[in-house]
């Protein structure tokens, strides 16, 4: 079995697992930050304009 | 909608993780095969930089709750927040890569080894002191009660270390800071610092974002307050 080093070996599955995994650690969390911070950034806008239309007063 | 502050900080951020994947390919083309343990010791590069980030991650920890502590202040509280949540990412990734590494190096995926179970405690500390956020409201006693608890999380990273020393361990004893200097090779032990050097630049990194996104969640808590009263 050819891995993604070229060299013969039976640990490849494992290794694509912990990378794979790595990955998704590393870019998930950083994506979800990035998500959430787009969506703080529309609901601050939003109540700091006063009676707003997205946040109507109460 | 982004300001052109979160962009600078996405662009480091791009920058950073860019510099992971360089890693990441330096340790499967320039780092030979090791020996003993054939391919598989290529997981190392990923599970050792993450540990060392976990442990970093307290250790910072530490450092803002005595800040917090001291100034009382909602800044430093959101560092430790954001601390806290990188810290636990990193431990859990440690232990998944260590658990898919022991299984065809040991031939198990788990055992309640000292190293591991050292580990396994720095995860559900990290996730008590989230709970302890979550759980308490804002003001001085969430301060002051996060911090103790921040502290004491650093408390579990000497044992961690020391662990495969005071107990009899299927882990094997420190390779890099041991009596004698380490017997690695050199290509293997540089590429295994710099994935530690980046890995910890990366976690640094989202520590700031998140941290930034807790602040910014207290601006709307607050200007909202403001909006009911008005």
């Amino acid at each position: 079995m050819n891995n993604i080093t070229g060299i013969a070996t039976d640990a490849q599955p494992f290794i694509i697992m912990a990378y794979s995994l790595g990955a998704l650690a590393l870019l998930g969390y950083a994506h979800w930050c990035l998500l959430q911070r787009v969506k703080l950034r529309q609901l601050v806008a939003a109540v700091q304009q006063p009676h707003s239309a997205a946040i109507p007063p109460i | 909608m982004i300001t052109a502050e979160d962009r600078r900080e996405l662009y480091l951020g791009a920058i950073l993780l860019a510099m992971v994947v360089g890693h990441w390919l330096a340790a499967f083309y320039y780092a030979p095969v090791d020996e003993h343990q054939g391919e598989v010791y290529r997981i190392m590069f990923l599970h050792v930089p993450s540990a060392i980030t976990a442990f970093a991650s307290s250790a910072a920890l530490a450092v803002f709750s005595v800040l917090g502590l001291k100034q009382r202040s909602e800044g430093s509280l959101a560092l430790a927040k954001a601390t806290a949540e990188v810290g636990l990412l990193f431990t859990v990734l440690t232990l998944a890569t260590g658990s898919i590494w022991g299984r065809p190096t040991w031939g198990t995926w788990w055992t309640w080894d000292a190293r591991l179970t050292t580990t396994f405690l720095l995860a559900l500390l990290y996730c008590g002191y989230l709970l302890l956020y979550a759980a308490m409201p804002a003001g001085p006693s969430r301060i002051r009660a996060c911090a103790v608890l921040g502290i004491l999380i650093f408390a579990d990273v000497p044992i961690i270390y020391k662990s495969v020393t005071w107990w009899r361990t299927l882990h094997q004893p420190p390779s890099m800071l041991r009596a004698g200097g380490s017997t690695m090779e050199p290509e293997i032990l540089w590429t295994l610092v710099l994935g530690m050097v980046i890995l910890c630049l990366y976690g640094a990194w989202l520590i700031r974002f998140r941290s930034r996104n807790i602040r910014l969640a207290d601006t709307l808590e607050a200007a909202s307050f403001d909006q009911l009263q008005t």
